[in-house]
């Protein structure tokens, strides 16, 4: 098990430092875009209010840009679980699927390993390149902190958000998986885990602004994902939420595998894992 | 009573609504060589992958070394060593990591010098990425790997395939020095004539069935023979009609040359040949690429 996790983190290890250090970056350069603001003393709330109400509120309803908290919410955690989001899909996708449709998979499946041993390393080697990507990218801020700065956080509060995007990318990271393993390919579970992410942050960022998507926004994501609002706290209920449904997906999709047979392109396998109506199984 | 290598009973396997195993029996003794034979489609690979709990059967018994692996994948797989017939490694490894990687999974192995000098012996080079290897020598590769533990089970799925003549050699006598040491050794193959030089036993498949099973001599000594007599009279035909086993094919040369077919034992032939002189003789034994055609056109001519 050892082996197979240490492989899949030595072969994600550019990615992590491709993500993490330029997010870092970029989470360094945000304090001193913050700053220029702040040393410049705009009057941003005359500058926003010059913006529809309605798109203000799709971006989260704040016009107070110089306040630490809103600035993250609107310049970083808006987007960032779009496109950290994608990233992790894409990866969960492939993680299993992308193997059998290679036919890598089923020379590692031939040695003495069980199915829940290759299955659980691939995952936690993923969940420890998003963990290593986020605190890269946590340690571009909690870097520029350490600098004199108009930005009135700490650390520790910047550090919150966090772990809200952790649980909302690994919710996204699961669910993708569990597709993998009941879809045809694990194409068709990128495509359709990426719809519904975006699907999601459309549907939480209108729903501000059009009260008839309220009961909708329940089933979003990205609903019980708090952004920069985090930083005054975590939201358990939200945090919960996103867990055990990562948790149940992930269980779902461990247990596919481990029941269903290997897929291997042109036997047959690579189709949907349901029997078709009235299909003779034997 | 000798306890099977392998023992397959009445193994159904469905793909979708394609039934690719349709009651198949196996048994393959412990220390033999056995020849896994038939054509694109029978179910060779599909038989193989049920062993290895890769896929599972829809109904039927499988045993491997007394093993169930439904119920004990890992310890059937910790005693088998695999090469699979489509072979397909992550590009980004040396075959020196790969070794190395899968020594790790498996957490047992030869002593690694051993394992080199396999490598040596196939001329495979372990410093290249395997991305940049030709066909031939990933299939090294594929073989090595089968090594890395000393297994009492081998299951090579086209082990030659992509080798040169010579490799294609080296790998057969491999074969037979893993049987010396006590090994079984389950193959398939597209080259009869490689498997003519090697298997003990041999069982055809078709369409999901093992419609043959025997010594490979046997097989072949079983199938027709074809006899062709030069006399030096004329010698009526009627003398071979009323023979049993016997079917006159051609008849040349105003009755002094004939070629029969034979089934089954000769002495009748022989002794009806007494009475005439006897010229030239020839009897050509099939090979068992041709016992393997007849059960092939069989097939198509049920088509």
């Amino acid at each position: 098990m050892l082996a197979i996790f240490r492989r899949k983190l030595i072969k994600n290890w550019l990615m992590i430092l491709g993500w993490g250090v330029g997010l870092g970056f970029l989470g360094w350069f945000m304090l001193d875009i913050f700053d220029s603001f702040f040393e410049q003393n705009i009057d941003f709330s005359q500058y926003m209010q010059a913006f529809p109400e309605d798109m203000m509120a799709f971006f989260g309803g704040s016009s107070d840009l110089l306040s630490p908290e809103t600035f993250l919410d609107i310049e970083f955690f808006s987007y960032i679980p779009v496109i950290l989001g994608i990233m992790v899909i894409t990866n969960a996708s492939k993680l299993i699927s992308k193997r059998e449709e290679e036919g890598t998979l089923e020379l590692t499946l031939a040695q003495p390993v069980s199915r829940s041993a290759v299955f659980w390393s691939n995952l936690l080697a993923l969940m420890l390149s998003l963990v290593l990507i986020l605190a890269l990218t946590w340690g571009g801020f909690a870097l520029g902190l350490t600098q004199e700065t108009n930005f009135e956080l700490t650390p520790e509060q910047v550090f919150r958000p966090f772990v809200s995007l952790f649980a909302l990318l690994l919710m996204f990271l699961s669910l993708s998986l569990l597709l993998s393993m009941i879809l045809p390919s694990s194409g068709a579970a990128g495509l359709v885990s990426a719809f519904m992410l975006i699907a999601s942050y459309f549907i939480t960022s209108l729903s501000r602004i059009e009260e008839s998507l309220e009961g909708l926004n329940h089933f979003s994501p990205l609903e019980y994902y708090q952004g920069g609002k985090a930083i005054s706290g975590l939201d358990g209920q939200n945090l919960m939420i996103l867990l055990g449904l990562s948790v149940l997906f992930m269980g779902i999709a461990w247990l596919f595998f481990v029941k269903r047979d290997l897929r291997f392109g042109g036997s047959g396998g690579l189709r949907l894992v349901f029997p078709k109506k009235g299909e003779d199984v034997g | 009573m000798i306890e099977m290598a392998i023992n397959l009973k009445n193994i159904h396997k469905y793909y979708g609504s394609v039934h690719a195993l349709r009651g198949l029996n196996l048994e393959v003794r412990q220390g033999e060589i056995f020849g896994f034979l038939g054509p694109n489609g029978a179910g060779k690979t599909t038989t193989i992958r049920c062993m290895l709990d890769l896929i599972r059967p829809n109904s039927g018994s499988i045993r491997i070394l007394g093993l169930d692996p439904q119920h004990d994948p890992q310890a059937v797989k910790a005693k088998v060593g695999y090469l699979p017939g489509d072979l397909k490694v992550e590009g980004d490894f040396t075959p020196r990591d790969f070794l190395k990687h899968l020594r790790r999974i498996r957490g047992d192995g030869r002593p690694w010098e051993e394992l080199l000098g396999l490598a040596e012996r196939f001329n495979l080079d372990l410093d290249k990425k395997i991305k940049t290897l030709s066909q031939g020598n990933k299939q090294k590769v594929g073989l090595l790997q089968c090594f890395i533990s000393e297994v009492p089970l081998l299951m090579l799925d086209e082990p030659t395939l992509g080798l040169d003549p010579l490799m294609q050699q080296e790998v057969l006598n491999l074969i037979r020095e893993e049987r010396e040491k006590g090994a079984t050794i389950f193959f398939s193959s597209h080259i009869l004539s490689e498997v003519q030089k090697v298997a003990d036993r041999v069982g055809i498949i078709r369409k999901g069935v093992l419609v043959e099973i025997a010594q490979t001599d046997d097989l072949i000594n079983r199938a027709l023979t074809r006899v062709t007599i030069q006399f030096g009279v004329t010698v009526p035909e009627s003398n071979f009609d009323r023979l049993p086993n016997i079917t006159v094919l051609r008849v040349n040369d105003n009755q002094h040359s004939y070629t029969l077919e034979v089934t089954g034992e000769m002495d009748s032939l022989i002794k009806t040949l007494g009475d005439y002189p006897v010229r030239d003789l020839a009897i050509h034994r099939p090979s068992l690429e041709e016992v393997f055609l007849k059960y092939y056109k069989d097939e198509k001519e049920e088509v």
